[in-house]
């Protein structure tokens, strides 16, 4: 059942993550609402491999949950894990990385999202703010879709005359802005618009998690198109470390608490991987470290010293717990 | 049922440890924005209860992940299988736990946090206006200006009585104000005096009330009111009403009266008094109003001043039915002198879109609400309207410093916003407010008055709006939904929020049973106790139930703009089935479970 577990959560976490990574991006939600759907699966497309190693590894903490709660023959799902992740990090990563590539250089248009709705002017005919100022307000009235706009702007700040009509304003693409006789009378006239900003804009605390999890993926792949020994280096110890996170499954008589610390703990290796490769901890980690270790190893040794710490503990906490209990009760204290 | 007891208990507890952890936090924290100390205490109690009511969801979810899963370790765990009773059961009593709660966060976030929301914006408004007004009043105090600084400081005591710096500066322009001798600047200054209520003249009376009055005048030798009240019979009966001709001859007896009585006048006093009051009726009779209140004011005054205490009835009563009308065109403009202080919204924008193609669009600075002789008013602050005609080019556009705004019946009892643009002084004539004319020509029937192609009611909808959509109620939304373009506002952004306000509780359901899946596959061990360290470790839950229930949020915002855009023809129905449909299914997973 391991390995179609495993599958099972990788095909839904590329599809889950990859489709609403592009739907919360303003660029390809609008090009879908435009009929664009080219472009929209071309994101898609790109988003499910680039998120391919954080998706195997939800997947993989998806099936320590399932061995969690089922009764397996340790002996057959240890191996065939360690297997999974070795594949996953031979194989798949490095296929889909070539993969990213090829996209990349095809449509990278698409891909980085320098389409022409990125510049796109809003539709007419409805009160926006400005990003200019909280105090100015304005729409376009402009019936036909013409280049000289008919503009009314209300500039509240203003103690009198604060209603202003522009008849042959101008958009400016380029910057997105609308100008009347050379002089930008609105900062955003284009592009992400707005009247909808808040219903897609990524919520305040997803932001740190996305940026920690694409430090942590783009370093995967920066390692890999550097070498393969700093790929499967650097890659093969944050898999251990995801593999080590197992024993936390069965750290307390209440596996709701423990997937909760799996959880913790999994969101921690991203948060702490900023920390191994800059800044302070860095620099004594590395006064530490013999001159002939590589600068660029010290997040590997980092990972791999959690790793073997977790793992000396949980057998130390396993073998404290075969002496007072026996059989599958070992597992939960 | 100890179990649900439990349960219940472990949700509650959540509730009230959260509500004391936001009240101490708003209390320890900074407030973040500028408020007046008297205004400060209130200020972070609301924030608190904002606070909590955004993290109900994540408490109700938590809530279910502990209680259940103790619960089903306790009792459940050995005896349940797919589609048993006990996991039905036990599914009904979280379905009522959950849906109370659900109703409760309705009630806290649909009902409290928009008024919540108002309140702290009136603070926050006020908050402005009490440091306006104090540094306007000192200001004045350098520039010798009591009246003024009297003026500012009170406007400012009106905000915070209690406060030792406006008293100061208001101790400082009294004495300054006795020094000088000038009247009191806030003297000036009455909120809709009473006297501005309308009159209620020869409002609803019929033709035959009229000729009624009018015979009754005539029997007591009052002739002006005889005259009165024939021709507005004469002018409300129809061309083939019989009585029309019979008010016309009534109109002209009195009217011979009038003038015998002018031809008879004895002294030239009473020629002089006589004349006033003919030419005061005349304007009556010919609709200048405006003229025939300053006459009859006039006249009144000097009757007043005589001291003998003689009134002539005649006066009075003209005075009050010119009064009437020009209460219809204009207003006084005294009735404006504060209003800016009792402002219930700021920064109006709209723009009406006419079917001939042409649009208006208005910019109200602050809008007042009012009631006056049981009639609904608004008087507008800083009001500038501009007419585009249908070509895209700009009309006409003027400026008005108050606006007084009525409901006008239509010939077809349609109501619309009337706009009286033109003020003048109570007493003195040629002192008034006329509209400033930026651009254009302002057609002649719309130099005094000006009637908003839209209906009344429409008006607090736009007022609603211009908060922010996400402040309208439920109700708002529904109602403004259809019409939204016409006034320049997005029907998909309407439909974004109105869905999203729509679909969270159904998205609570469908968390509330993830949690009980989630509760029943990741219960307590069998046979294991709740250790007294774990507890550590529950504020985890709920940080971990907000991420996810926002991180689902979040999914179906982005869904529910994705279907608004694609599916515009009915996607509250769309969405409202999905959700349904989800539900549903997440249910029947539930109850499919077995214990391992």
């Amino acid at each position: 059942m391991i390995p179609l577990v495993f599958l099972i959560n990788l095909v839904v976490w590329v599809c889950v993550l990859s489709v609403f990574s592009v739907l919360g991006s303003y660029i390809y939600l609008n090009s879908l609402i435009d009929g664009n759907i080219p472009l929209f699966l071309i994101a898609v497309c790109y988003r499910s491999l680039f998120l391919l190693p954080l998706c195997i590894m939800i997947a993989f903490i998806f099936v320590f949950f399932y061995t969690m709660r089922h009764k397996t023959v340790l002996f057959i799902s240890i191996p065939l894990i360690v297997a999974l992740a070795g594949a996953t990090v031979l194989f798949a990563m490095p296929l889909s990385y070539s993969l990213l590539g090829k996209l990349e250089n095809r449509f990278s248009d698409a891909v980085f999202g320098n389409t022409t709705i990125s510049g796109k002017m809003f539709d007419s005919g409805y009160i926006r703010g400005d990003s200019w100022s909280t105090k100015v307000s304005w729409i376009d009235i402009s019936k036909e879709d013409i280049q000289k706009r008919s503009i009314i702007l209300i500039d509240a700040g203003k103690t009198t005359n604060a209603l202003l009509f522009y008849s042959n304003s101008m958009y400016i693409r380029a910057s997105r802005t609308m100008e009347f006789n050379s002089t930008e009378i609105i900062g955003q006239a284009g592009g992400e618009d707005p009247l909808f900003t808040r219903y897609t804009r990524l919520p305040a605390f997803l932001g740190p998690i996305v940026s920690d999890v694409v430090t942590v993926l783009n370093a995967f792949r920066s390692a890999f198109e550097s070498g393969a020994y700093g790929y499967f280096w650097l890659a093969g110890s944050f898999f251990i470390a995801i593999g080590v996170l197992w024993i936390f499954c069965f750290s307390t008589g209440w596996r709701m608490l423990n997937a909760l610390l799996v959880l913790s703990f999994f969101r921690m290796l991203f948060y702490c991987y900023q920390f191994t490769v800059s800044g302070p901890v860095y620099e004594s980690i590395k006064r530490f470290l013999p001159s002939i270790v590589p600068d660029s190893s010290v997040p590997s040794l980092v990972y791999l010293a959690f790793s073997g710490l977790c793992f000396l503990a949980g057998i130390g906490i396993f073998m404290k717990r075969k002496i007072t209990h026996s059989g599958p009760e070992a597992f939960y204290d | 049922m100890t179990e649900i007891k439990r349960v219940v208990g472990i949700v509650f507890g959540h509730f009230i440890i959260a509500f004391v952890a936001c009240v101490i936090y708003r209390f320890v924290r900074p407030l973040g924005t500028d408020i007046i100390s008297i205004f400060a205490v209130i200020y972070r109690i609301r924030s608190a209860v904002l606070l909590f009511i955004g993290f109900i969801p994540a408490l109700l979810i938590s809530g279910i992940l502990i209680g259940y899963a103790i619960a089903f370790g306790k009792g459940l765990s050995d005896v349940a299988e797919r589609w048993s009773g006990t996991l039905m059961s036990c599914l009904k009593g979280a379905f009522i736990l959950s849906l109370v709660c659900i109703m409760l966060y309705v009630v806290l976030a649909e009902g409290i946090a928009p008024h919540f929301e108002t309140l702290q914006s009136e603070s926050r408004a006020r908050t402005k206006d009490y440091r306006d007004y104090l540094d306007a009043a000192n200001q004045a105090l350098v520039d010798g200006d009591s009246q003024a600084a009297e003026r500012e400081s009170a406007g400012a005591l009106l905000i915070w009585k209690g406060s030792k710096e406006a008293n100061e500066v208001h101790e400082k322009a009294k004495y300054l104000l006795a020094a000088t001798g000038d009247k009191p600047g806030s003297d000036k200054q009455k909120i809709g005096s009473d006297d501005a209520m309308l009159l209620t003249g020869a409002k609803g009376l019929t033709v035959l009330k009229a000729i009624d009055l009018a015979e009754e005048d005539l029997k007591k030798s009052d002739y002006y009111s005889a005259h009165y009240y024939s021709m507005l019979a004469y002018r409300l009966a129809k061309d083939t009403d019989p009585n029309k001709q019979n008010a016309l001859r009534i109109a002209a007896a009195a009217w011979n009266k009038i003038n015998e009585g002018f031809d008879s006048s004895l002294g030239e006093d009473d020629k002089v008094l006589y004349g006033a009051k003919k030419s005061g009726y005349d304007a009556i009779q010919g609709g200048d109003y405006l003229k025939a209140y300053y006459l009859f004011l006039d006249l009144n005054e000097k009757e007043k001043k005589t001291g003998k205490g003689i009134v002539d009835p005649d006066v009075e009563r003209f005075l009050g039915v010119a009064k009437d009308g020009v209460l219809n065109t204009f207003f006084f403009i005294d009735e404006t002198g504060n209003m800016s202080r009792f402002e219930a919204s700021r920064d109006l924008f709209f723009v009406i879109k006419r079917q001939d193609g042409s649009s208006d669009a208005i910019f109200i600075r602050g809008v007042t609400w009012a009631k006056s002789g049981g009639l609904e008013m608004a008087y507008l602050r800083d009001f500038e309207y501009a007419h585009i005609g249908w070509d895209g080019k700009l009309a006409w556009q003027i400026e008005v410093p108050y606006v007084k705004m009525f409901p006008f019946k239509e010939a077809d009892g349609s109501l619309k916003p009337e706009l009286l643009l033109h003020a003048v002084d109570r007493t003195n004539k040629g002192i008034e407010t006329l509209p400033t004319i930026r651009f254009g020509a302002v057609p002649e029937g719309e130099r005094n008055v000006l009637v908003l192609e839209m209906p009344y009611k429409d008006f607090s909808l736009i007022v609603a709006a211009n908060r922010g959509i996400t402040s309208m109620s439920l109700f708002d939304l529904i109602n403004f939904e259809k019409k939204a373009e016409t006034y320049g506002f997005s029907t998909n952004a309407l439909l974004c929020e109105l869905i999203n306000r729509l679909a969270n509780p159904f998205l609570m359901l469908i968390v509330c049973v993830y949690a009980l899946i989630l509760s029943w596959r990741f219960r307590l061990a069998p046979k294991a106790f709740f250790k007294a360290w774990w507890i550590l470790a529950v504020p985890l839950f709920p940080l971990l139930a907000f991420y996810a229930i926002q991180s689902l949020q979040y999914i179906t915002r982005t869904v529910i703009v994705m279907v608004v855009h694609l599916v515009p023809q009915n996607p509250v129905l769309l969405v409202l089935a999905l959700l349904s449909l989800w539900f549903i299914v997440v249910s029947v997973y539930f109850f499919s479970q077995r214990a391992d």
